[in-house]
């Protein structure tokens, strides 16, 4: 049998199958249906406890709190899932930075004076904005993985127009960065349950300082982990999937 | 019909037809969609939750489950772009072998 690739969609050959597909569609969307009209329509949920809560947590803002403080344990695993799925990309890629010489000669900024400019003034100005979302994150809706989205924009902006600085975060240094995140929820973790505490419980006094330093290191590998999950999914060149980074 | 259901079989109704489209479609890209389709109508879910539970502000609980899931779901979908990218390199196939759409 030859490979359809140029005809994606050929005749359907086992009706059976597409009448399974269908079926059991149609079974998901019944059994959830009576799940969901089965939810009472009352306010119920937490909402007056965090609320209460709020003040001893260490910041403001109750989406904050919950995750940097009540449910911090998600967070610690969110962490753990983004830092899985970026050893992932590097394994299948192969390539250890996030650039690479020949990239760098094929650079679109030489040509382009716009482009030079545009990213000369947006990059820094993006980084000053994900350093205020960060310490907004206490009040405001913000915080550690809106700094990091808007910092792995930038970088993404960097990359996309071949500007050299994205170079200079090499092997190790790019390691370490992406490790950063995990790193500090873990001895954040093994630190509240040497000293007394429950698993991630922080301390009353202090609790402010400590989301902000576990923030400010998410905030760093969140950063660097979608620029490189933004990488790994470009495509590479025949040539080089042989050469190092 | 009130908000809440509406947004409720709202949110079933997306799931389902992106379950029916990760199922049928060859290509990895609209498995890739469809998988990512399937997670907004659980944070569609999620959010009407968190609105039907307001007192001053909605409910913060389900919206840092939607903040986390969310994280995960660009996560997964990183991961399967790379993966799809080298089957395509390694394969030469835009689909998994040997695999036909079922419509």
């Amino acid at each position: 049998m030859s490979q359809e690739t140029s005809n994606p969609r050929p005749p359907v050959r086992f009706a059976p199958v597409r009448i399974f597909a269908v079926l059991l569609t149609l079974g998901v969307a019944f059994i959830l249906g009576q799940a969901v009209q089965g939810l009472s329509e009352e306010p119920g949920g937490l909402t007056g406890e965090v609320a209460e809560n709020v003040e001893t947590s260490g910041v403001e803002h109750p989406v904050t709190a919950v995750l940097l403080n009540f449910r911090a344990y998600d967070t610690f695993l969110e962490v753990g899932v983004l830092l899985l799925a970026v050893l992932g990309v590097l394994a299948v890629r192969r390539e250890d930075g996030l650039t690479s010489a020949r990239e760098m000669r094929g650079s679109r900024l030489n040509e382009d004076p716009m482009l030079e400019w545009l990213v000369r003034l947006l990059a820094p100005v993006m980084v000053l904005a994900g350093g205020y979302l960060l310490w907004l994150g206490t009040s405001a809706p913000g915080g550690a993985f809106h700094a990091g989205s808007m910092l792995a924009a930038a970088g993404v902006i960097l990359r996309m127009a071949g500007h050299p600085s994205i170079a200079i975060v090499r092997t190790g240094l790019l390691r370490l960065a992406l490790l950063l995140g995990f790193i500090a929820f873990l001895i954040t973790a093994f630190g509240t349950l040497l000293f007394g505490g429950a698993l991630l419980q922080l301390p009353e006094t202090g609790a402010g300082l400590v989301i902000l330093a576990i923030e400010l290191a998410v905030t760093v590998s969140i950063a660097f982990t979608l620029v490189a999950l933004f990488v790994g999914g470009q495509s590479v060149p025949a040539d080089e999937t042989d050469e190092a980074a | 019909m009130s908000q809440f259901l509406l947004y409720s079989l709202a949110s079933v109704v997306l799931f389902s037809l992106s379950l029916y489209s990760f199922i049928t479609y060859a290509h990895l890209l609209r498995k890739i969609l469809a998988l990512n389709v399937m997670s907004s109508a659980v944070f569609l879910l999620l959010v009407n939750v968190a609105q039907r539970n307001r007192i001053d502000h909605p409910d913060p609980i389900p919206q840092a489950m939607v903040l986390t899931g969310i994280v995960v779901a660009v996560s997964t979908t990183g991961f399967a772009l790379a993966l799809a990218r080298k089957i395509y390199s390694t394969l030469g196939t835009e689909t998994l072998p040997d695999e036909d759409d079922l419509e």
